[in-house]
Protein backbone atom coordinates (compact mmCIF):
# COMPACT_ATOMS: atom_id res chain seq x y z
CA UNK A 1 0.00 0.00 0.00
CA UNK A 2 1.57 3.17 -0.92
CA UNK A 3 0.57 6.58 0.93
CA UNK A 4 0.03 9.98 -0.63
CA UNK A 5 2.21 12.41 0.72
CA UNK A 6 -0.83 14.73 2.42
CA UNK A 7 -1.40 11.06 4.31
CA UNK A 8 1.75 10.82 5.31
CA UNK A 9 1.64 14.59 6.83
CA UNK A 10 -1.32 13.93 8.26
CA UNK A 11 0.29 11.24 9.82
CA UNK A 12 3.33 12.39 11.48
CA UNK A 13 1.11 15.36 12.41
CA UNK A 14 -0.97 13.03 14.75
CA UNK A 15 2.37 11.28 16.14
CA UNK A 16 4.03 14.65 16.69
CA UNK A 17 0.53 15.52 18.83
CA UNK A 18 1.12 12.15 20.40
CA UNK A 19 4.90 12.66 21.43
CA UNK A 20 4.48 16.56 22.29
CA UNK A 21 1.33 14.90 24.83
CA UNK A 22 3.61 12.66 26.28
CA UNK A 23 6.60 14.55 27.01
CA UNK A 24 4.38 17.51 28.24
CA UNK A 25 2.69 14.70 30.22
CA UNK A 26 5.79 13.36 31.69
CA UNK A 27 7.23 16.93 32.58
CA UNK A 28 4.03 18.42 34.59
CA UNK A 29 4.46 17.37 38.50
CA UNK A 30 1.72 14.62 39.29
CA UNK A 31 -1.59 16.14 40.09
CA UNK A 32 0.02 19.63 39.54
CA UNK A 33 -2.85 20.85 37.12
CA UNK A 34 -6.11 21.74 37.95
CA UNK A 35 -8.34 19.38 40.28
CA UNK A 36 -5.94 16.41 38.70
CA UNK A 37 -6.11 14.68 42.22
CA UNK A 38 -10.31 15.40 42.11
CA UNK A 39 -10.22 13.30 38.86
CA UNK A 40 -8.20 10.69 39.66
CA UNK A 41 -10.02 10.08 42.87
CA UNK A 42 -13.47 9.80 40.84
CA UNK A 43 -11.20 7.38 38.51
CA UNK A 44 -10.18 5.00 41.83
CA UNK A 45 -14.27 5.15 42.51
CA UNK A 46 -15.21 3.81 39.06
CA UNK A 47 -12.45 1.12 39.39
CA UNK A 48 -14.01 -0.27 42.40
CA UNK A 49 -15.45 -4.16 41.67
CA UNK A 50 -18.83 -4.56 41.82
CA UNK A 51 -19.10 -6.42 45.36
CA UNK A 52 -16.39 -4.09 46.90
CA UNK A 53 -17.57 -3.36 50.41
CA UNK A 54 -16.18 -0.32 52.35
CA UNK A 55 -15.22 -0.26 55.82
CA UNK A 56 -18.48 1.81 56.96
CA UNK A 57 -20.60 4.37 55.51
CA UNK A 58 -20.00 7.65 57.77
CA UNK A 59 -17.49 9.73 55.83
CA UNK A 60 -18.05 13.55 56.67
CA UNK A 61 -18.77 14.36 52.99
CA UNK A 62 -20.51 17.58 54.15
CA UNK A 63 -16.95 18.93 55.34
CA UNK A 64 -15.36 18.53 52.13
CA UNK A 65 -13.22 21.77 51.23
CA UNK A 66 -11.85 21.80 47.73
CA UNK A 67 -9.34 23.23 48.98
CA UNK A 68 -7.72 21.07 51.60
CA UNK A 69 -7.18 17.54 50.74
CA UNK A 70 -7.82 16.35 54.05
CA UNK A 71 -11.10 17.03 54.59
CA UNK A 72 -11.68 14.86 51.13
CA UNK A 73 -12.65 11.19 50.64
CA UNK A 74 -9.71 10.38 49.25
CA UNK A 75 -8.35 6.63 48.92
CA UNK A 76 -5.08 6.06 51.45
CA UNK A 77 -2.66 5.77 48.63
CA UNK A 78 -3.88 8.84 46.55
CA UNK A 79 -3.65 10.69 50.21
CA UNK A 80 -0.08 9.19 51.22
CA UNK A 81 1.12 10.76 47.32
CA UNK A 82 -0.46 14.04 48.34
CA UNK A 83 1.27 14.19 51.46
CA UNK A 84 4.56 12.89 50.59
CA UNK A 85 5.30 15.03 47.21
CA UNK A 86 4.10 17.93 49.47
CA UNK A 87 1.02 18.45 47.14
CA UNK A 88 -0.58 21.19 49.17
CA UNK A 89 2.76 23.24 49.88
CA UNK A 90 3.72 23.64 45.78
CA UNK A 91 -0.08 23.98 44.91
CA UNK A 92 -0.17 27.88 44.38
CA UNK A 93 3.05 28.72 45.99
CA UNK A 94 4.88 29.50 43.00
CA UNK A 95 8.54 30.27 45.00
CA UNK A 96 8.23 26.25 45.97
CA UNK A 97 9.40 23.52 44.14
CA UNK A 98 9.20 19.94 45.29
CA UNK A 99 12.11 18.44 45.95
CA UNK A 100 13.39 15.99 43.22
CA UNK A 101 16.17 13.26 43.86
CA UNK A 102 17.75 11.87 41.14
CA UNK A 103 15.88 9.56 38.88
CA UNK A 104 12.85 10.58 40.15
CA UNK A 105 10.12 13.06 38.35
CA UNK A 106 7.95 13.04 41.43
CA UNK A 107 9.51 14.38 44.20
CA UNK A 108 10.78 13.22 47.28
CA UNK A 109 8.29 10.32 49.14
CA UNK A 110 8.22 8.28 45.70
CA UNK A 111 10.20 5.56 46.78
CA UNK A 112 8.48 4.77 49.88
CA UNK A 113 5.10 5.08 48.29
CA UNK A 114 6.45 2.42 45.70
CA UNK A 115 7.32 0.20 48.09
CA UNK A 116 3.97 0.74 50.19
CA UNK A 117 0.74 -1.39 49.35
CA UNK A 118 -1.29 0.73 50.22
CA UNK A 119 -5.21 0.37 48.91
CA UNK A 120 -6.44 2.66 45.97
CA UNK A 121 -9.94 2.28 46.75
CA UNK A 122 -11.40 4.34 49.32
CA UNK A 123 -12.26 2.97 52.65
CA UNK A 124 -15.50 4.86 53.82
CA UNK A 125 -18.77 5.72 52.05
CA UNK A 126 -20.44 7.97 50.41
CA UNK A 127 -17.40 8.85 47.81
CA UNK A 128 -16.71 12.36 46.68
CA UNK A 129 -17.42 12.96 43.16
CA UNK A 130 -19.72 14.16 40.17
CA UNK A 131 -21.70 12.71 38.01
CA UNK A 132 -20.10 14.49 34.77
CA UNK A 133 -18.57 12.00 31.41
CA UNK A 134 -19.00 8.61 32.61
CA UNK A 135 -17.33 7.98 29.15
CA UNK A 136 -13.76 9.24 30.23
CA UNK A 137 -13.69 7.85 34.03
CA UNK A 138 -14.78 4.77 33.35
CA UNK A 139 -12.11 4.41 30.19
CA UNK A 140 -9.52 5.56 32.64
CA UNK A 141 -10.96 2.82 35.17
CA UNK A 142 -10.33 0.23 32.91
CA UNK A 143 -6.60 1.37 32.64
CA UNK A 144 -6.55 1.90 36.12
CA UNK A 145 -7.41 -2.04 36.74
CA UNK A 146 -5.44 -3.42 34.11
CA UNK A 147 -2.12 -1.63 35.40
CA UNK A 148 -2.98 -2.30 39.17
CA UNK A 149 -0.23 -3.67 39.64
CA UNK A 150 2.21 -0.91 39.19
CA UNK A 151 2.67 2.10 41.08
CA UNK A 152 0.27 4.80 41.07
CA UNK A 153 2.73 7.23 39.34
CA UNK A 154 2.50 4.97 36.29
CA UNK A 155 -0.74 4.68 36.64
CA UNK A 156 -1.51 8.32 36.80
CA UNK A 157 0.88 8.84 33.45
CA UNK A 158 -1.14 6.12 31.98
CA UNK A 159 -4.17 7.82 32.22
CA UNK A 160 -2.53 10.77 30.85
CA UNK A 161 -1.71 9.40 28.01
CA UNK A 162 -5.30 8.55 27.95
CA UNK A 163 -5.97 12.31 27.33
CA UNK A 164 -3.46 12.61 25.10
CA UNK A 165 -5.04 9.95 22.94
CA UNK A 166 -8.13 12.05 22.89
CA UNK A 167 -5.75 14.81 22.45
CA UNK A 168 -4.76 13.23 18.92
CA UNK A 169 -8.26 12.96 18.11
CA UNK A 170 -9.17 16.26 18.69
CA UNK A 171 -6.42 17.13 15.78
CA UNK A 172 -7.56 14.89 13.05
CA UNK A 173 -11.25 15.81 13.67
CA UNK A 174 -9.76 19.60 13.60
CA UNK A 175 -8.05 18.39 10.15
CA UNK A 176 -10.87 17.41 8.76
CA UNK A 177 -13.39 20.33 9.49
CA UNK A 178 -11.08 22.85 8.05
CA UNK A 179 -11.10 20.44 5.29
CA UNK A 180 -14.99 20.80 5.26
CA UNK A 181 -14.49 24.89 5.48
CA UNK A 182 -12.98 24.93 1.72
CA UNK A 183 -9.37 25.00 2.38
CA UNK A 184 -6.65 22.73 0.47
CA UNK A 185 -5.14 19.88 2.67
CA UNK A 186 -1.87 22.23 3.03
CA UNK A 187 -3.67 24.71 4.76
CA UNK A 188 -5.65 22.69 6.79
CA UNK A 189 -3.10 20.28 7.94
CA UNK A 190 -1.01 24.01 8.69
CA UNK A 191 -4.38 24.94 10.70
CA UNK A 192 -4.26 21.89 12.70
CA UNK A 193 -0.69 22.08 13.42
CA UNK A 194 -1.58 25.34 14.94
CA UNK A 195 -4.09 24.35 17.17
CA UNK A 196 -2.36 21.55 17.92
CA UNK A 197 0.59 23.56 19.28
CA UNK A 198 -1.84 26.29 21.54
CA UNK A 199 -0.13 25.61 24.59
CA UNK A 200 -3.17 25.56 27.05
CA UNK A 201 -4.61 23.39 24.97
CA UNK A 202 -1.77 21.20 24.99
CA UNK A 203 -1.19 21.78 29.06
CA UNK A 204 -5.06 20.47 29.82
CA UNK A 205 -4.95 17.38 27.40
CA UNK A 206 -1.56 16.05 29.06
CA UNK A 207 -3.53 15.54 32.48
CA UNK A 208 -6.23 13.80 33.61
CA UNK A 209 -9.48 15.92 33.29
CA UNK A 210 -12.70 15.43 31.88
CA UNK A 211 -12.54 18.30 29.81
CA UNK A 212 -10.96 16.69 27.10
CA UNK A 213 -13.90 14.71 26.47
CA UNK A 214 -16.35 18.34 26.10
CA UNK A 215 -13.80 19.37 23.91
CA UNK A 216 -14.16 15.76 21.94
CA UNK A 217 -18.04 16.07 22.20
CA UNK A 218 -17.85 19.64 20.57
CA UNK A 219 -15.19 19.03 18.03
CA UNK A 220 -17.19 15.74 16.81
CA UNK A 221 -20.70 18.37 16.78
CA UNK A 222 -18.79 20.98 14.86
CA UNK A 223 -17.83 18.71 12.39
CA UNK A 224 -20.93 17.26 12.06
CA UNK A 225 -22.33 20.86 11.24
CA UNK A 226 -20.04 21.75 8.89
CA UNK A 227 -21.09 18.92 6.84
CA UNK A 228 -24.29 18.95 7.68
CA UNK A 229 -24.75 22.55 5.83
CA UNK A 230 -22.66 21.33 2.91
CA UNK A 231 -24.47 18.40 1.99
CA UNK A 232 -27.36 16.82 4.19
CA UNK A 233 -26.78 13.03 5.18
CA UNK A 234 -27.96 10.16 7.50
CA UNK A 235 -23.74 10.22 8.85
CA UNK A 236 -23.75 14.05 9.71
CA UNK A 237 -26.70 13.94 12.04
CA UNK A 238 -25.22 10.99 13.50
CA UNK A 239 -21.64 12.65 14.10
CA UNK A 240 -23.76 15.69 15.52
CA UNK A 241 -25.91 13.39 17.82
CA UNK A 242 -22.56 11.95 19.23
CA UNK A 243 -21.16 14.94 19.69
CA UNK A 244 -24.16 16.39 21.60
CA UNK A 245 -24.29 12.60 23.68
CA UNK A 246 -20.47 12.50 24.55
CA UNK A 247 -20.69 16.97 25.32
CA UNK A 248 -23.99 16.83 27.60
CA UNK A 249 -22.85 13.82 29.97
CA UNK A 250 -19.51 15.86 30.53
CA UNK A 251 -20.51 19.22 31.27
CA UNK A 252 -23.55 20.97 31.25
CA UNK A 253 -21.98 23.59 28.82
CA UNK A 254 -22.41 20.86 26.00
CA UNK A 255 -26.55 21.47 26.06
CA UNK A 256 -25.60 24.43 24.24
CA UNK A 257 -25.28 21.77 21.12
CA UNK A 258 -29.15 21.12 21.36
CA UNK A 259 -30.59 24.81 20.29
CA UNK A 260 -27.83 24.96 17.70
CA UNK A 261 -28.79 21.52 16.54
CA UNK A 262 -32.41 22.50 16.08
CA UNK A 263 -31.64 25.68 14.55
CA UNK A 264 -29.87 23.27 12.22
CA UNK A 265 -32.43 21.21 11.32
CA UNK A 266 -34.45 23.76 10.63
CA UNK A 267 -31.69 25.40 8.57
CA UNK A 268 -31.98 22.16 6.59
CA UNK A 269 -35.67 22.01 6.26
CA UNK A 270 -35.64 25.35 4.58
CA UNK A 271 -33.30 25.13 2.28
CA UNK A 272 -34.47 23.19 -0.45
CA UNK A 273 -30.12 22.84 -1.43
CA UNK A 274 -30.22 20.22 1.10
CA UNK A 275 -33.23 18.23 1.70
CA UNK A 276 -34.18 16.93 -1.72
CA UNK A 277 -35.38 14.17 -0.57
CA UNK A 278 -38.64 16.29 0.77
CA UNK A 279 -39.19 17.50 -2.46
CA UNK A 280 -42.21 15.87 -4.02
CA UNK A 281 -40.37 14.22 -7.02
CA UNK A 282 -37.82 12.58 -4.73
CA UNK A 283 -40.31 11.38 -2.83
CA UNK A 284 -40.40 8.74 -5.46
CA UNK A 285 -43.78 7.18 -4.49
CA UNK A 286 -44.85 6.11 -7.93
CA UNK A 287 -41.44 4.22 -7.96
CA UNK A 288 -41.75 2.87 -4.64
CA UNK A 289 -39.39 3.98 -1.86
CA UNK A 290 -35.84 3.02 -2.66
CA UNK A 291 -33.81 1.49 0.82
CA UNK A 292 -31.85 4.63 1.07
CA UNK A 293 -34.64 6.98 0.99
CA UNK A 294 -36.10 5.09 3.85
CA UNK A 295 -33.15 5.40 5.50
CA UNK A 296 -32.96 8.97 5.26
CA UNK A 297 -35.96 8.79 6.26
CA UNK A 298 -35.89 7.03 9.91
CA UNK A 299 -32.60 8.97 10.23
CA UNK A 300 -34.02 12.73 9.72
CA UNK A 301 -37.35 11.34 12.22
CA UNK A 302 -35.18 9.82 14.78
CA UNK A 303 -32.71 12.98 14.57
CA UNK A 304 -35.88 14.87 15.07
CA UNK A 305 -37.25 12.76 17.95
CA UNK A 306 -33.91 12.71 19.68
CA UNK A 307 -33.62 17.00 19.08
CA UNK A 308 -37.66 16.98 20.93
CA UNK A 309 -36.24 15.15 23.84
CA UNK A 310 -32.81 16.95 24.22
CA UNK A 311 -34.97 19.99 23.68
CA UNK A 312 -37.24 19.25 26.76
CA UNK A 313 -33.91 18.28 29.08
CA UNK A 314 -32.12 21.34 27.99
CA UNK A 315 -35.86 23.51 28.76
CA UNK A 316 -35.66 21.48 31.97
CA UNK A 317 -32.22 22.29 32.89
CA UNK A 318 -32.70 26.04 31.86
CA UNK A 319 -35.76 26.83 33.41
CA UNK A 320 -34.14 25.89 36.45
CA UNK A 321 -32.28 29.14 35.90
CA UNK A 322 -34.95 31.56 35.54
CA UNK A 323 -36.51 30.32 39.29
CA UNK A 324 -34.54 33.19 41.00
CA UNK A 325 -34.94 35.82 38.65
CA UNK A 326 -32.74 38.33 40.92
CA UNK A 327 -29.88 36.48 39.89
CA UNK A 328 -31.02 36.26 36.22
CA UNK A 329 -31.31 40.44 36.61
CA UNK A 330 -27.77 40.32 36.82
CA UNK A 331 -26.65 38.83 33.73
CA UNK A 332 -25.85 42.12 31.88
CA UNK A 333 -23.97 43.04 34.96
CA UNK A 334 -22.08 40.13 34.90
CA UNK A 335 -21.69 39.91 31.15
CA UNK A 336 -20.17 43.77 31.31
CA UNK A 337 -18.05 42.75 34.48
CA UNK A 338 -16.46 40.08 32.36
CA UNK A 339 -15.74 42.98 29.55
CA UNK A 340 -13.39 44.66 31.87
CA UNK A 341 -10.01 44.70 31.66
CA UNK A 342 -8.93 43.07 34.82
CA UNK A 343 -11.75 40.29 34.16
CA UNK A 344 -10.48 39.82 30.22
CA UNK A 345 -6.66 39.72 30.82
CA UNK A 346 -7.01 37.04 33.36
CA UNK A 347 -9.17 35.28 30.82
CA UNK A 348 -6.48 35.82 28.00
CA UNK A 349 -3.77 34.39 30.60
CA UNK A 350 -5.75 31.17 31.44
CA UNK A 351 -6.58 30.42 27.30
CA UNK A 352 -3.24 31.39 26.24
CA UNK A 353 -1.10 29.98 28.99
CA UNK A 354 -1.45 29.69 32.86
CA UNK A 355 0.28 26.39 34.21
CA UNK A 356 0.45 24.45 37.07
CA UNK A 357 -2.67 25.15 39.28
CA UNK A 358 -3.10 28.45 36.93
CA UNK A 359 -0.55 29.95 39.28
CA UNK A 360 2.30 30.06 36.49
CA UNK A 361 1.06 32.65 33.33
CA UNK A 362 3.31 33.99 30.76
CA UNK A 363 4.27 37.21 30.82
CA UNK A 364 2.11 40.10 29.71
CA UNK A 365 4.39 40.94 27.11
CA UNK A 366 3.03 38.09 25.00
CA UNK A 367 -0.27 38.44 25.83
CA UNK A 368 -0.46 41.65 24.05
CA UNK A 369 1.17 39.86 21.06
CA UNK A 370 -1.53 37.61 21.24
CA UNK A 371 -3.93 40.47 21.69
CA UNK A 372 -2.71 42.21 18.42
CA UNK A 373 -2.59 38.92 16.26
CA UNK A 374 -6.11 38.76 17.36
CA UNK A 375 -7.29 42.37 16.93
CA UNK A 376 -5.74 42.15 13.05
CA UNK A 377 -7.27 38.75 12.10
CA UNK A 378 -10.75 40.12 13.50
CA UNK A 379 -10.81 42.75 11.58
CA UNK A 380 -9.75 40.48 7.99
CA UNK A 381 -11.93 38.34 9.29
CA UNK A 382 -14.98 41.40 8.86
CA UNK A 383 -13.80 41.79 5.63
CA UNK A 384 -13.59 38.40 4.65
CA UNK A 385 -17.14 38.17 5.70
CA UNK A 386 -18.21 41.09 3.88
CA UNK A 387 -16.32 39.82 0.98
CA UNK A 388 -18.28 36.90 1.10
CA UNK A 389 -21.42 38.02 1.72
CA UNK A 390 -20.93 39.74 -1.67
CA UNK A 391 -19.72 36.84 -3.96
CA UNK A 392 -22.75 34.77 -2.29
CA UNK A 393 -25.00 37.32 -3.74
CA UNK A 394 -24.22 36.35 -7.30
CA UNK A 395 -25.80 33.41 -6.38
CA UNK A 396 -22.16 31.00 -6.35
CA UNK A 397 -24.13 27.89 -4.34
CA UNK A 398 -20.73 26.64 -3.13
CA UNK A 399 -20.08 30.55 -1.36
CA UNK A 400 -23.40 30.52 0.09
CA UNK A 401 -22.37 27.18 1.91
CA UNK A 402 -19.29 28.69 2.43
CA UNK A 403 -20.89 31.55 4.27
CA UNK A 404 -23.45 29.28 6.17
CA UNK A 405 -20.83 27.59 7.89
CA UNK A 406 -18.53 30.48 8.43
CA UNK A 407 -21.89 31.63 10.54
CA UNK A 408 -22.29 28.36 12.10
CA UNK A 409 -18.66 28.58 13.31
CA UNK A 410 -19.78 32.32 14.50
CA UNK A 411 -23.00 30.57 16.53
CA UNK A 412 -20.48 28.64 18.68
CA UNK A 413 -18.07 30.65 19.12
CA UNK A 414 -20.35 33.20 20.70
CA UNK A 415 -22.87 31.38 22.19
CA UNK A 416 -20.51 28.76 24.16
CA UNK A 417 -18.84 31.83 25.62
CA UNK A 418 -22.67 33.11 26.73
CA UNK A 419 -23.51 29.83 27.62
CA UNK A 420 -20.56 29.89 29.73
CA UNK A 421 -21.66 32.66 31.68
CA UNK A 422 -25.15 31.59 31.12
CA UNK A 423 -24.41 28.45 33.34
CA UNK A 424 -22.62 30.18 36.45
CA UNK A 425 -24.63 32.89 36.71
CA UNK A 426 -24.97 31.64 40.24
CA UNK A 427 -21.50 31.73 40.86
CA UNK A 428 -20.68 35.98 40.75
CA UNK A 429 -17.51 35.60 42.15
CA UNK A 430 -16.18 32.46 39.72
CA UNK A 431 -13.47 32.61 37.84
CA UNK A 432 -14.15 32.19 34.42
CA UNK A 433 -11.10 30.63 32.98
CA UNK A 434 -10.23 29.95 29.78
CA UNK A 435 -10.12 26.41 29.80
CA UNK A 436 -13.84 27.25 29.92
CA UNK A 437 -13.76 28.54 26.16
CA UNK A 438 -12.20 25.63 24.78
CA UNK A 439 -15.02 23.69 23.45
CA UNK A 440 -14.80 26.37 20.52
CA UNK A 441 -11.53 26.63 19.80
CA UNK A 442 -12.04 24.54 16.61
CA UNK A 443 -13.98 28.07 15.29
CA UNK A 444 -11.89 30.52 16.89
CA UNK A 445 -8.61 29.17 15.07
CA UNK A 446 -10.28 28.63 11.96
CA UNK A 447 -11.34 32.34 12.16
CA UNK A 448 -8.13 33.70 12.85
CA UNK A 449 -6.82 31.36 10.27
CA UNK A 450 -9.60 33.30 7.54
CA UNK A 451 -9.01 36.68 9.01
CA UNK A 452 -5.36 36.93 9.42
CA UNK A 453 -4.53 34.94 5.50
CA UNK A 454 -7.68 37.74 4.15
CA UNK A 455 -5.57 40.38 6.17
CA UNK A 456 -2.40 39.75 4.74
CA UNK A 457 -3.03 38.54 0.48
CA UNK A 458 -1.66 41.26 -0.77
CA UNK A 459 1.85 40.53 0.48
CA UNK A 460 1.86 36.39 1.24
CA UNK A 461 -0.44 33.35 0.05
CA UNK A 462 -2.99 31.76 2.73
CA UNK A 463 -0.82 28.69 2.85
CA UNK A 464 2.22 31.24 3.69
CA UNK A 465 0.21 33.06 6.64
CA UNK A 466 -1.09 29.82 8.02
CA UNK A 467 2.48 28.60 8.19
CA UNK A 468 3.79 31.57 9.92
CA UNK A 469 0.91 31.16 12.36
CA UNK A 470 2.17 27.41 12.94
CA UNK A 471 5.45 28.64 13.96
CA UNK A 472 3.98 31.18 16.27
CA UNK A 473 2.22 28.63 17.98
CA UNK A 474 5.16 26.56 17.86
CA UNK A 475 7.51 28.39 19.65
CA UNK A 476 4.59 29.89 22.09
CA UNK A 477 4.37 26.14 23.14
CA UNK A 478 8.28 25.74 23.57
CA UNK A 479 8.70 29.33 25.32
CA UNK A 480 5.76 27.49 27.87
CA UNK A 481 7.60 24.59 28.18
CA UNK A 482 11.12 25.32 28.81
CA UNK A 483 10.54 29.01 30.06
CA UNK A 484 8.09 28.83 31.95
CA UNK A 485 6.52 25.63 33.14
CA UNK A 486 10.27 23.54 34.03
CA UNK A 487 11.44 26.45 35.71
CA UNK A 488 8.40 26.67 38.36
CA UNK A 489 8.66 23.24 39.02
CA UNK A 490 12.18 22.22 38.91
CA UNK A 491 14.28 25.20 39.47
CA UNK B 1 17.04 26.83 0.27
CA UNK B 2 14.17 28.83 1.95
CA UNK B 3 12.91 25.79 3.61
CA UNK B 4 16.31 24.49 5.02
CA UNK B 5 16.40 28.02 6.97
CA UNK B 6 13.19 27.50 8.30
CA UNK B 7 14.24 24.14 9.27
CA UNK B 8 17.60 25.58 10.98
CA UNK B 9 15.96 28.49 12.27
CA UNK B 10 12.96 26.41 14.03
CA UNK B 11 15.76 24.02 15.60
CA UNK B 12 17.84 26.39 16.63
CA UNK B 13 15.29 27.93 18.49
CA UNK B 14 15.01 24.03 20.01
CA UNK B 15 18.61 23.98 21.14
CA UNK B 16 18.66 27.17 22.42
CA UNK B 17 15.63 27.47 24.83
CA UNK B 18 16.44 24.17 27.15
CA UNK B 19 20.09 25.25 27.01
CA UNK B 20 19.39 28.85 27.78
CA UNK B 21 17.05 27.46 30.94
CA UNK B 22 20.18 25.32 32.17
CA UNK B 23 23.30 27.43 31.39
CA UNK B 24 22.32 30.71 31.21
CA UNK B 25 21.56 32.85 34.51
CA UNK B 26 18.42 31.79 35.96
CA UNK B 27 17.52 35.53 36.90
CA UNK B 28 16.60 35.98 32.67
CA UNK B 29 13.95 33.65 33.07
CA UNK B 30 10.61 34.86 34.12
CA UNK B 31 10.22 32.81 36.96
CA UNK B 32 12.64 34.52 38.72
CA UNK B 33 11.19 37.79 37.81
CA UNK B 34 8.09 36.62 39.66
CA UNK B 35 9.75 35.14 43.00
CA UNK B 36 12.05 38.10 43.40
CA UNK B 37 8.96 40.83 43.41
CA UNK B 38 7.54 38.16 45.90
CA UNK B 39 10.74 38.18 47.73
CA UNK B 40 10.74 42.22 47.24
CA UNK B 41 7.31 42.14 49.12
CA UNK B 42 7.67 40.30 52.00
CA UNK B 43 11.11 42.27 52.13
CA UNK B 44 9.68 45.77 52.62
CA UNK B 45 6.57 44.06 54.88
CA UNK B 46 9.19 42.23 56.78
CA UNK B 47 12.64 45.22 56.41
CA UNK B 48 14.52 42.12 56.21
CA UNK B 49 17.72 41.43 54.50
CA UNK B 50 17.89 38.00 55.38
CA UNK B 51 15.05 37.04 52.98
CA UNK B 52 17.10 38.62 50.08
CA UNK B 53 20.52 36.70 50.67
CA UNK B 54 17.97 33.50 51.13
CA UNK B 55 16.97 34.21 47.85
CA UNK B 56 20.03 33.57 46.34
CA UNK B 57 21.03 30.50 48.14
CA UNK B 58 17.27 28.95 47.10
CA UNK B 59 18.77 29.72 43.18
CA UNK B 60 22.11 28.96 43.31
CA UNK B 61 20.33 25.48 45.39
CA UNK B 62 18.05 25.05 42.91
CA UNK B 63 20.74 25.03 39.76
CA UNK B 64 22.40 22.04 41.16
CA UNK B 65 19.31 20.13 41.64
CA UNK B 66 17.57 20.63 37.99
CA UNK B 67 20.57 18.97 36.46
CA UNK B 68 18.84 15.51 37.74
CA UNK B 69 15.75 16.25 36.00
CA UNK B 70 17.44 16.38 32.54
CA UNK B 71 19.60 13.06 33.51
CA UNK B 72 16.30 11.39 35.48
CA UNK B 73 15.57 8.42 33.69
CA UNK B 74 16.43 8.61 30.25
CA UNK B 75 12.62 8.87 30.07
CA UNK B 76 12.86 12.56 29.27
CA UNK B 77 15.22 12.53 26.72
CA UNK B 78 14.03 9.94 25.12
CA UNK B 79 10.30 11.52 24.52
CA UNK B 80 12.35 14.91 23.54
CA UNK B 81 14.14 13.08 20.84
CA UNK B 82 11.54 11.12 19.36
CA UNK B 83 9.38 14.65 19.54
CA UNK B 84 12.42 16.16 17.76
CA UNK B 85 12.58 14.00 15.20
CA UNK B 86 9.09 14.17 14.46
CA UNK B 87 9.21 17.62 14.33
CA UNK B 88 11.32 17.81 11.83
CA UNK B 89 9.78 15.11 9.73
CA UNK B 90 6.96 17.88 9.49
CA UNK B 91 8.58 20.30 8.71
CA UNK B 92 10.38 18.85 5.97
CA UNK B 93 7.26 17.08 4.34
CA UNK B 94 5.28 20.27 4.97
CA UNK B 95 7.56 22.47 3.40
CA UNK B 96 8.62 20.13 0.66
CA UNK B 97 4.91 19.66 -0.23
CA UNK B 98 4.68 23.72 -0.50
CA UNK B 99 7.96 23.66 -2.87
CA UNK B 100 6.22 21.08 -5.19
CA UNK B 101 2.83 23.33 -5.55
CA UNK B 102 5.04 26.18 -6.20
CA UNK B 103 6.29 24.26 -8.83
CA UNK B 104 2.61 23.55 -10.34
Amino acid sequence: MKLSKEKIAIYLLLLLTFAKGLFWSNVIPIFQTPDEQCHYANVQHYAEPKNYQPQSHNFPIKETDLYNYKTQNLSPELMAVLEKTFFEKVRFNYQLTAVFKEGSLNGSGEEGIRKEKLSRFILKYPPWGTNYSPQYYSSAAFLENTFSDLSIFERVYIIRFFSVLIMVLLIFIGYLCFKELSLSSKESLLLAAALSFQPMLTFITSSINIDSMLFLGFFIFILGGLKFIKRFSFATLLFMIVGIWLGCQAKPSGYFMIPVFLVLLLYALTTNVNLKVFSRKTLALKNGLSKKLILKYAGVGTAILIGIFALIKFLKMSLGYFKNLEAFKNLPNQLLKQAEYENTLRRSFSYWGDFGWLDTYLKFSYIVGIWILLGISTMGFIFYLKNQYQEQKKGIPSTRKHLHQLIFLLIMLVGVNFMIYFMNLYYPTLDYQGRYFFPSIIAKFALIGFGLSYFFKKFISREQTLLVLFIIMLFLNMISLFGFLIPRYYL
Amino acid sequence: MKKVAIIIFINLFLIALPISVIYNKPEFLPVFDRREEMLRDTFNKSKSFESVSSYTNIILQRVSQFKPFWFKGNKIIIYFGIYWLLLNGFLIIALERKKKDDKK
